[in-house]
């Protein structure tokens, strides 16, 4: 998408960042490094697999030209740089994938492209000949800010319902659309495939159905008051008032057991309560993550390809604070750039208040003006 | 009423014989001495006899005696080596052992699952079974069995007595199958004793038999996780519980004996002749002409060489043949 030129503007930017002190924190920041898979995404496209790492000075061969995305498995093997059938496994880490892009109620800036004529603004059909457009959708600080409350939600849950130490979880801002959360300890790290299912299906609530709910106070029930603030959002009237009422069973078990059968028995209802169950209580994970334990994942402190922002350790409570915004934490620079931009709206970048801006040349923050080039919403790169 | 202890001690080992408490103090004796059994041959024909017709289990027979019969119709089993008769055996045993437990007091229970390595502590008359065990135990119940329709806690699945001894008696089948694959050496008489039982259970043993499976297929990406495994690694040699899995499954799928062989060939230590002899007796060409059957999902677990993907968790499945079933079903396997 990038023409040649900002291509090269934005290798340049990568090689600067790699070519720090940079290396031996990402190599670090893989338990067992030398017992991971690592693969390194290219500049030109192709993504190199299954390779071993023994030292840092491994990584720096890799890192030269600059790779476009950095990445390690989940799981730790004898032998990493076999191919998969024969690396032996030995552990795998639990990742949890938050993103934008599968997250209720997350906030996303839009801009529409015509697919015929070109145009490029706000809107569902093009202003310029009424034709249909593509949608593209744009992170900044309220993104990462809608969705933190799904990062307490699964921490809750990992902490109060199975037996995470939430001290212990590594928690990043992903790079661009979300966070990732680590979970690197035993038990977990030891489950199989079925508990990796089953754990999964605890989160997202995928297949349950409540009127197995065995009492009063089985985890799912529980599950559903403390989201009860939301409850009150369900339109559809039946729906609601089966999950009210089975919040409020807690001291009536004859009232709990006959809203079961009552659920057992009409299939149709059932099926509406559930599926709203899911989507208001369950956590929007990306499910394949965990459980696929041949995955990988971005390594800390590399580069996202998309936005060049960091991939960077959170504290719990800068979490909570969102202060400083979470983008100006993980930028590698804070410089500026001069950028054509053909449209983007208004949006809050690390922070910073960017107004809507129409074919225009501009000064912008780095990442912002190599994310809008790889959205392919501006291009000619150049230094201020 | 005071009982002597070492009485106490057989009755619990009676109750629970697959145990492994009772395994390590009994089977490892009885085992040097197999061929002085002879004399419990009729009463082990009449268990296993039993739980073939799907009877109810007998519970309050002479604990030493019931012990020693147990464990010949082990023998029996490993002997017949049919994974239906098996699974009867298997059904029935857990079941008479979960009769025991539903009445037991708090100390046997957690004897009972502490020996099996169950993680379990009781918390206000209720038990709590750490997630992992809980998963592991459910495995083979139906959905309304996940854990998050219990109460949980900090990892522990809280269960009332009765939910706690049906998730007992799923552990038991686990640790029945244990005890048979335990077994080294079958007693040279017993095939005698395997006759009469043949003859005198013939009729069900008839209606055991599985059903031709119309579903084949010789695409590997069809297979379920377990032999797909077992297939990429029949080059690299695999050990016989593997050996035999696969080339009954294979075969089940329309894979000709020479097919099967050919697959063996690129073994480090491939002889032919013996490979030949080998799958022509597991698919009962030769030898006693048992005719051996794809083993079931537990028994393959027993193994080592379960590696259950969406499909097997989501349908529960038991057996592979189940898996290729469902697979042609709802088309492709693999969620990702
Ligand atoms: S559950 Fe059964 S079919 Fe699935 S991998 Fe395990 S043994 Fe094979
Ligand atoms: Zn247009």
């Amino acid at each position: 998408m990038a023409s040649q030129v900002d291509h090269r503007y934005i290798e340049r930017l990568f090689r600067a960042y790699y070519s720090g002190e940079v290396a031996e924190k990402i190599f670090h920041s893989a338990p067992e490094p030398e017992k991971r898979e690592w693969a390194f995404l290219r500049l030109d496209g192709p993504m190199v697999r299954h390779v071993k790492l023994t030292s840092i000075d491994d990584l720096h061969s890799q890192l030269d030209p600059p790779p476009k995305g950095i990445y390690y498995s989940l799981s730790t093997y004898e032998y990493p740089d076999y191919p998969m059938p024969d690396k032996q496994r030995i552990k795998t880490d639990v990742a949890f994938d938050l993103d934008a892009d599968h997250i209720r109620g997350a906030v996303l800036q839009e801009v529409s492209r015509c697919k015929s004529c070109g145009w490029i603004g706000e809107g569902d059909v093009c202003r310029e000949c009424g034709g249909e457009v593509r949608k593209i959708q744009l992170v900044d600080d309220r993104t990462i800010k809608s969705i933190s409350g799904e990062v307490s939600r699964l921490l809750d849950r990992l902490a109060n319902y199975l037996d995470v130490d939430i001290d212990r979880l590594r928690i990043f801002f992903s790079g661009l659309r979300g966070y990732h959360i680590h979970l690197e300890e035993e038990p977990y790290r030891s489950l199989d495939s079925v508990e990796r299912i089953e754990l999964k299906d605890f989160l997202t609530l995928d297949g349950v159905e409540i009127h197995h709910a065995k009492e009063p106070d089985s985890a799912i029930i529980r599950i559903l008051e403390e989201c009860r603030d939301v409850l009150s959002e369900v339109e559809d009237v039946s729906v609601r008032q089966v999950l009210e009422s089975l919040v409020n069973s807690k001291d009536n078990p004859r009232h709990f057991t006959s809203i079961r059968k009552r659920l057992g028995e009409d299939r149709v209802l059932r099926e509406r309560v559930s599926r709203t169950v899911r989507e208001l209580c369950g956590v929007n994970i990306d499910p394949v993550v965990v459980t696929d334990m041949s995955r990988l994942i971005r390594a800390p402190y590399s580069l996202h390809g998309k936005s060049s922002l960091i991939k960077t350790p959170l504290d719990m409570e800068a979490l909570e604070a969102l202060d400083p915004p979470v983008i100006a934490l993980a930028s590698p620079s804070n410089n500026m750039v001069k950028v054509h931009v053909d449209y983007v709206p208004h949006l809050i970048w690390g922070g910073r208040e960017i107004p809507s801006i129409h074919d225009e040349d501009v000064i912008l923050p780095e990442p912002l003006a190599i994310y809008l080039v790889n959205m392919g919403l501006a291009q000619g790169l150049r230094h201020v | 009423m005071v009982r002597d202890p070492i009485e106490e001690e057989f009755l619990w080992m009676a109750r629970y014989p697959f145990h492994p408490l009772t395994r390590e103090r009994v089977f490892g004796q009885l085992q040097g001495s197999i061929e002085d059994l002879e004399e419990f041959y009729s009463d082990a024909v009449s268990r296993l006899g039993r739980a073939l017709a799907g009877e109810k289990p007998v519970l309050d027979e002479n604990p030493h005696r019931s012990l020693v019969v147990f464990y010949t119709t082990v023998l029996l089993v490993k002997y017949l080596d049919n994974w239906l008769v098996e699974r009867r055996f298997v059904e029935y045993e857990a079941e008479r052992a979960y009769n025991y437990l539903r009445m037991a007091d708090t100390d046997e229970i957690l004897k009972v699952f502490k020996g099996m390595g169950i993680d379990l502590k009781i918390v206000d008359k209720r038990y709590g079974v750490y997630f992992r065990d809980y998963i592991q135990a459910t495995r083979d119940l139906p959905p309304n069995w996940k854990m998050i329709y219990f109460p949980m806690e900090r990892g522990y699945v809280y269960l009332n007595k009765k939910s706690l001894a049906r998730i007992g008696k799923e552990v038991f089948k686990d640790e029945i199958i244990k005890t048979i694959e335990s077994v080294e050496s079958v007693p040279s008489s017993i095939g005698e004793a395997a006759k009469v039982l043949v003859e005198a259970y013939s009729d069900i043993l008839e209606r055991l038999r599985p059903q031709a499976t119309s579903i084949q297929t010789r695409d590997v990406e069809r297979f379920p996780p377990c032999m797909k495994y077992l297939y990429a690694n029949i080059g690299k040699g695999l050990p016989h519980p593997g050996r035999f899995t696969i080339v009954t499954f294979l075969h089940k799928m329309g894979f000709t004996v020479d097919e099967i062989i050919s697959l063996f060939a690129r073994t480090p230590d491939f002889n032919e002749r013996v490979t030949r002899y080998q799958v022509e007796h597991i698919l009962g060409m030769r030898g006693g002409k048992i005719k051996y059957d794809v083993p079931s999902c537990r028994k393959i677990k027993s193994f080592g060489f379960c590696f259950p993907d969406e499909i097997c968790v989501k349908h529960r499945i038991r057996h592979p043949l189940t898996y290729v079933k469902k697979v042609a079903r709802i088309g492709e396997p693999g969620g990702s």
